[in-house]
């Protein structure tokens, strides 16, 4: 057990961050929110029904959770070891590579299952309602932890692989959805190309996915007709050993790429090599560029140079329309319906969206982090440059992808309009809500991204922020709205549906993405100089997350 | 670059003061730096050097007091300030996946030189730090000295009259400080004013004309490095050179101005009671008493003597 000095070392560090209690205080709070919201929706029904319904909501985000919680905590626990150099450090005592692995794995574990126990007291509500058994509570749990490690252990695969954290962080959450939906995608094909005269071989496929257990475990198991029958917990317990196994292999290819990796020498950018003929006049033009570009804004040319964020938008894009010829290919005309316009659309803005979080943030915080932002100011351009040629940059980049998604916001508009019929101008206000809002969010993204990712020591901490902030808050606001008129005995509002619904969340998002935008201008303009050369300091209450900056200036001068 | 009149100091505090919370950084910092000098600005770490800096750099507003950098004032003028100075920080600070060219090119720009004359002024310092053949590289496949001349290259490039370096040598290897020192002194010739803050001061003692020690915020002297023993040395030490050591030192210890005196490695040692005593007094003993005297000299006390006797090793 030599990985216990790793273990305590990164508990300590957790134990002194605010966040760590922040996470647990929202995550109880928000499922609480949740669940009442859930029992007084479903208020009418009987106990056991009841019961079973608000187990199955919670159950579910709490699967949700473990999926991505486990990923996010350990998708930065050895790329930062690597960027700080501590890495090499660490193989320099008696460790080996596994024992790091386990150490990280455990302390991750430790944290994710402190946070999930803290929701437990929730379960009770659905237990005093009935319907649900005790054995149904420990299949919960233990598939809860077993999606949990599984969670954990691509997070430190990914994290063994790649040395920036917003890297890690999203090859992780690729790992995770591709081990969760490549089996199912490939049973839903295996489905439609055998005619239905292969179910098994349907489920077969479907099994690999770490999400079937759940899913039979929720729907069928509690929530389905099969109830606790031979051969449900047979497919649950499969599907629950080939997660096991798929989460050994991610620690067992953690450590081997760890071993692998860390005697390497660090990665050096190699010379520049001597131009040729024709790279020669393609340096020149290159040349004649930057000097443009620099004089019009030397931080414009600065922040263009982000290759990966300008070739991203145009990946989403390319591979949001290559899942759709692979579905107008397999499905045919059953794929042109309103669900898919509708699921394609919000997915298509969700990623956009959460992009220009990810490049807004990135710039500020690496030059922060790197100390070249004070490089920058120590010259004469001024913080109304800097901010200019970033927001000059972040348009340049998503200006195109925007329109192309506007673009096909309108197609689908259109080819609905086309077939319209009772509720045309719900769908219609659906359509036109979604545009409206993907480019005010893209607006105060922008704003937001840039004054977090200053402002945070982690990339991905301002990420989550800034999403949490624009995107998530509306969603949380309607659902809080929608709980509270459920409180009402009577009906003192029209009643929240249709397109009433629609205009109310356009107006919670407008609201919402005009407010942090306005606040996050005002912090740029106000604080950027003495944010972007203060020292980080350790926050360790709750008060901080909701300061919206340090006061960074020393206290006025006296008069002379 | 705009010519401050050769009458103004380069830097000027007056009862400069920095607090952060109850700790004060910088407690009343008096401090005038003549143009031309190679100044050398030394004290333990958490003296208060780098904060000193940072707000002559504009980067930190002093809680009180006054700082002026060839004329501007750093709080009501920093932008004036910001032209008029070169600032390295005790980090490198350099984007690492830029060519050596386009980093000096965007730090010309961000100076607002002109793209013809940014194009000619790299290939000057480029010249003058010697990496004019590294001009294509990129800056992360160099090593941690020509990191630091860059980063050199970089505040050489709108032709400063003031370089404020933050511990420029720290990490290098001796080859590269020993570059790193001549380039300095090359600059002092050109005629910029330089500071340095640096740890090592037996190389500032050669570089620096006059240098100033702080300890926990406060300054304990300024002036020339050349004197700086003298006017800190509560005492001098003579060390006489005679065949007849053991003969002499009663004689020599019963003068009114030595304290105390030994015998070392052959040579007799004496203190004399303080600075100011006169050493003739021994020759003159040595002559009258008929011994015979083949060297007298007076013990010089090294910046790094001198830095061990005046602080306490005391850090905020």
């Amino acid at each position: 057990m030599r990985f216990f000095p790793i273990i305590h070392r990164e508990l300590l560090i957790a134990g002194r961050r605010g966040n760590t209690y922040l996470g647990r205080l929202i995550a109880v709070g928000a499922m609480s929110a949740i669940l009442m919201w859930v029992l007084f929706v479903s208020a009418g029904n009987a106990p056991a029904t009841l019961g079973k319904t608000l187990f199955l909501t919670i159950a579910s985000i709490t699967y949700f959770l473990c999926a991505l919680t486990g990923v996010k905590l350990t998708s930065d626990s050895l790329s930062y070891e690597r960027r700080e150099g501590t890495l090499g450090l660490l193989f320099l005592t008696n460790l080996r590579g596994i024992e790091i692995i386990l150490g990280k794995l455990a302390a991750g574990g430790i944290q994710a299952v402190l946070t999930l126990t803290a929701t437990f007291p929730l379960f009770a509500v659905p237990f005093l309602f009935g319907g649900l058994t005790g054995s149904d509570f420990l299949w919960f749990v233990v598939s809860a932890l077993n999606v949990l490690f599984l969670s954990l252990s691509l997070g430190l695969f990914a994290s063994a692989l790649c040395r920036d954290d917003r890297v890690a962080l999203g090859v992780g959450i690729l790992l995770m959805a591709g081990a969760v939906f490549c089996p199912l995608i490939a049973a839903l094909v295996f489905a439609q190309l055998a005619g239905g005269g292969s179910p098994s071989g349907a489920e077969f496929f479907a099994g690999f996915s770490p999400a079937t257990a759940p899913f039979l475990l929720l729907f069928e198991r509690v929530g389905g007709i099969r109830g606790a029958a031979t051969g449900i917990t047979t497919a649950i317990s499969t599907s629950m050993w080939t997660t096991l196994i798929a989460a050994f292999a991610g620690v067992v290819l953690a450590s081997t790429t760890l071993g692998r990796l860390w005697r390497a020498q660090e990665k050096q950018p190699e010379a520049a090599k001597a131009p040729g003929g024709t790279e020669t006049s393609q340096r020149d033009s290159q040349k004649a560029d930057r000097a443009h570009m620099l004089d019009r804004n030397p931080y414009f040319w600065l922040a263009s140079r982000n290759r990966a964020g300008r070739i991203a938008p145009w990946g989403v894009l390319g591979t949001a329309g290559l899942l759709w010829i692979g579905g107008l290919s397999v499905w045919g005309p059953d794929w042109s319906n309103e669900g898919v316009y509708i699921a394609t659309g919000f997915l298509v803005h969700l990623a956009l969206k959460l992009l220009i979080a990810g490049v807004a943030c990135w710039q500020f915080n690496e030059d922060r982090n790197s100390g070249a932002m004070e490089l920058v100011l120590s010259t004469p351009l001024t913080v109304g440059d800097i901010l200019r040629g970033q927001r000059d940059a972040l348009i340049r980049m998503f200006r195109w992808p925007i329109m192309c998604v506007l673009l096909m916001d309108l197609v689908f508009l259109m080819s609905h309009l086309n077939r319209s019929g009772s509720n045309s101008s719900t769908i219609m206000l659906v359509w036109i809500s979604g545009m409206a809002v993907m480019v005010a969010d893209a607006i105060a993204l922008r704003s937001m991204g840039m004054w977090l990712g200053l402002r945070m020591r982690r990339t991905n901490a301002a990420v989550t922020r800034t999403v949490v902030c624009v995107m998530a808050l509306p969603w949380a606001a309607m659902i809080l709205t929608l709980s509270l008129l459920a409180l009402l005995p009577f009906s003192v509002f029209p009643r929240m549906e249709g397109e009433f619904l629609i205009l109310y969340w356009l107006a919670l998002s407008m609201g919402n993405a005009l407010l942090w935008r306005g606040w996050a201008e005002r912090n740029l303009a106000r604080q950027f100089r003495a944010e972007a050369t203060g020292r980080f300091e350790a926050k360790r209450s709750f008060r901080d997350f909701f300061k919206s900056a340090a006061p960074a200036t020393p206290p006025p001068l006296p008069p002379t | 670059m705009s010519e401050a009149p050769p009458s103004i100091p380069a830097v000027e505090t007056s009862g400069l003061t920095r607090s952060y919370g109850s700790m004060v950084a910088l407690n009343n910092l008096n401090l005038t730096v003549q143009r031309g000098d190679l100044f050398g600005f030394i004290g333990s770490n958490g003296a208060g050097k780098t904060t000193s800096l940072r707000i002559l750099a504009t980067f930190l507003q002093p809680t009180s007091g006054t700082a002026r950098v060839l004329g501007s004032d750093v709080v009501t003028d920093p932008d004036a300030v910001r032209r008029k100075i070169g600032y390295m920080p005790d980090f490198f600070g350099v984007y690492k996946d830029m060519e050596v060219t386009e980093y000096l090119d965007f730090f010309g720009a961000c100076y607002r030189l002109p793209a013809a004359k940014r194009e000619k002024t790299i290939g000057d310092v480029l010249e003058l730090v010697g990496l004019t053949e590294k001009k294509g590289a990129l800056i992360g496949a160099l090593s941690r000295g020509m990191q630091q001349r860059i980063g050199l290259a970089r505040v050489l490039i709108h032709d400063p009259d003031l370089l404020l370096l933050d511990e420029p040598a720290s990490g290098l290897d001796p080859r590269a400080r020993i570059e790193m020192m001549a380039i300095l002194l090359e600059l002092q010739r050109l005629g910029k004013t330089i500071i340095i803050s640096s740890h090592i001061l037996s190389e500032l003692q050669t570089l620096c004309n006059r240098c100033a020690i702080i300890e926990r915020g406060k300054l304990i002297y300024t002036g020339p490095v050349s004197g700086a023993g003298g006017d800190l040395a509560d005492a001098t030490i003579m060390w006489v050179t005679t065949p007849e050591a053991d003969r002499a030192l009663p004689i020599l210890t019963a003068l009114p101005d030595v304290r105390e005196g030994e015998v070392v490695d052959g040579k007799v040692k004496l203190t004399l009671k303080h600075k100011d005593a006169d050493a003739s007094q021994i020759a003159v003993a040595m002559v009258q008493n008929g011994l015979r005297l083949t060297g007298l000299r007076e013990e010089e006390i090294g910046l790094e003597e001198v830095f061990l006797r005046v602080t306490k090793g005391e850090t905020q």
